[in-house]
């Protein structure tokens, strides 16, 4: 488990879904206290709630390198 | 011309049809031997295959271009030999007029590539065989695309159809993607250098997971910077894996070679890029969440048959076990004590009646059930066994068996009257 916690609501989907992962093979392969377990089931399951709405209303970001900055071209997509 | 000399009245310029004209065309084509028996030298274009298994294709240099036709019964001779756009080949033919279409053409039954390539080509060739005895073609120099790209680099042109493509796939696989165009030119004297350029910034800016190289299709000129020494080494040491999308399915560069991983087309190579699409995302967590219940609720009813198990345990060991034992102990000790004592009381009942039986007959009450009676002098008490002494007058007390009586004597006999 991670050692400070994120928020969930603040976190990226891959790091949502890494440590959705991790929680899941930790469940699976290690023993843990019930009360531990709950918490990383209760844990796991907001990951989840998170990924999926965070897949639902993804939309492609795209940007274009310019010589020296960089700017949107959303317009392209 | 010989003719030109003879006088005109006797040559009127003759009237024809275009199926008597063209047949005198072939007639003076068909008839040159230099034509009919002939190698020519050039690179192939606007090469196709059509069902019927005849081959048909354009040789074309600088200055000119042929059209060509190998029949399929000929095709056997190439013995595998891959014809594509831009190979450089020398063919071996007869030239006929194909009337219909009023144009020439080669009929082709033999093809050779190697001795007369093109320019294009033996460069190619070159370039290929230098870059692979250096070992950049390995398999062990091909790294893995990673499965979930968090941001992928896009190298080609901005104007391009092959950047719409690719926006498109990546749009509708992994909208949760973050990509970043390096936009460069893919074509013409600048290409090369444009691109190693646009390698480069991508590689140092922005650091992506995945990058994909692409360029809509073309002819072998149009794709040529892509086989560029210069482009192909930025290929083979960019940081990040680079996937190839280059021209269409048949079009083969040098990149292509050196890639991570080569698609036929730029769509193939949004698609690779994204092996792990939004659906697969969604419906993994679904899975995942199902696993989740499953592992807890599995994990509590392991934790109550435990439980069950040690209550059993506990239900030995308990003070309530033992208090029972002690009380059904003293049960039994009072069970036999009261067995005992019965029995002892029985004894002495029995012994007691024995007794009383015996004390019974000694009792000298019990003579006066029989219809005795004791007399005693009222005055002392003193119990009376004869009449002697005895005067009449002399209160006595007689003991019946139920009550008594005081009465006087009234006579004294010495005998029994």
């Amino acid at each position: 488990m991670a050692q400070s916690p994120e928020k969930v609501e603040e976190m990226s989907f891959e790091a949502a879904f890494k440590e959705l992962e991790t929680l899941v093979s930790a469940l699976e392969s290690e023993s843990h206290a019930l009360d531990e377990s709950i918490k990383m089931y209760e844990r796991a399951q907001t990951l989840a709630v998170h990924c999926s709405s965070l897949l639902e209303k993804a939309e492609l970001k795209v940007l274009q390198l310019g010589l020296d900055s960089q700017k949107e071209i959303q317009g392209q997509v | 011309m010989v003719s030109v000399l003879v006088q005109p009245a006797l040559f009127e310029a003759p009237r024809l049809s275009v199926s008597e004209f063209t047949r005198r065309i072939r007639r003076l084509i068909e008839g040159d031997p230099s034509l009919s028996n002939v190698w020519v030298q050039a690179e192939i274009s606007n090469f196709s295959r059509p069902a019927s298994g005849h081959l048909y294709f354009t040789l074309k240099d600088n200055g000119a271009s042929l059209r060509c036709v190998m029949w399929k019964s000929d095709v056997k001779k190439l013995h595998g030999l891959e014809l594509q756009d831009g190979m450089a080949v020398e063919v071996h033919g007869k030239t006929t007029v194909y009337e219909p279409g009023g144009q020439y053409q080669l009929i082709v039954d033999l093809i050779e590539a190697g001795s007369g390539e093109g320019a294009l080509f033996a460069e190619f060739i070159r370039l290929k065989n230098k870059f692979e005895s250096e070992g950049l073609f390995s398999d062990d120099r091909k790294r893995k695309i990673p499965a979930l790209p968090q941001t992928i680099g896009l190298v080609t042109s901005s104007t391009g159809a092959a950047l719409q493509d690719v926006l498109n796939v990546l749009k509708r696989r992994l909208p949760t993607a973050r990509v970043v165009l390096s936009p460069t030119a893919v074509q013409g004297v600048d290409a090369p250098v444009s691109i190693v350029k646009a390698l480069r910034l991508l590689n140092e800016m922005v650091k992506p997971d995945v990058i994909i190289l692409a360029r809509g299709g073309g002819s072998i000129e149009d794709l040529w910077a892509f086989n560029d020494e210069e482009v192909v080494r930025a290929v083979s040491s960019s940081p990040a894996p680079i996937i190839t999308g280059v021209g269409h399915e048949t079009d083969f560069t040098l990149v292509d070679f050196v890639s991570d991983l080569r698609a036929p087309t730029p769509t193939a190579a949004a698609e690779l890029a994204t092996p792990i699409t939004v659906i697969d995302l969604l419906s993994d967590i679904v899975g995942t969440r199902r696993l989740l219940d499953t592992l807890l609720s599995t994990k509590i009813s392991e934790l109550r048959s435990e439980l069950g198990s040690i209550k059993l345990g506990l239900r030995y060991l308990s003070p309530d076990r033992l208090l029972h034992d002690q009380i059904q102990r003293i049960d039994d000790l009072l069970l036999r004590s009261s067995r005992a004592i019965n029995q002892t009381i029985m004894l002495e009942k029995t012994r007691l009646r024995g007794i009383n039986q015996s004390l019974g007959t000694l009792n000298p009450l019990s003579i006066l059930e029989r219809g005795y009676s004791i007399v005693s002098r009222k005055i002392d008490g003193k119990i009376i066994h004869s009449s002697k002494n005895i005067l009449p007058g002399t209160s006595l007390h007689v003991r019946l068996a139920a009550g008594s009586l005081d009465v006087s004597v009234q006579e004294t006999y010495l005998e029994e009257a």
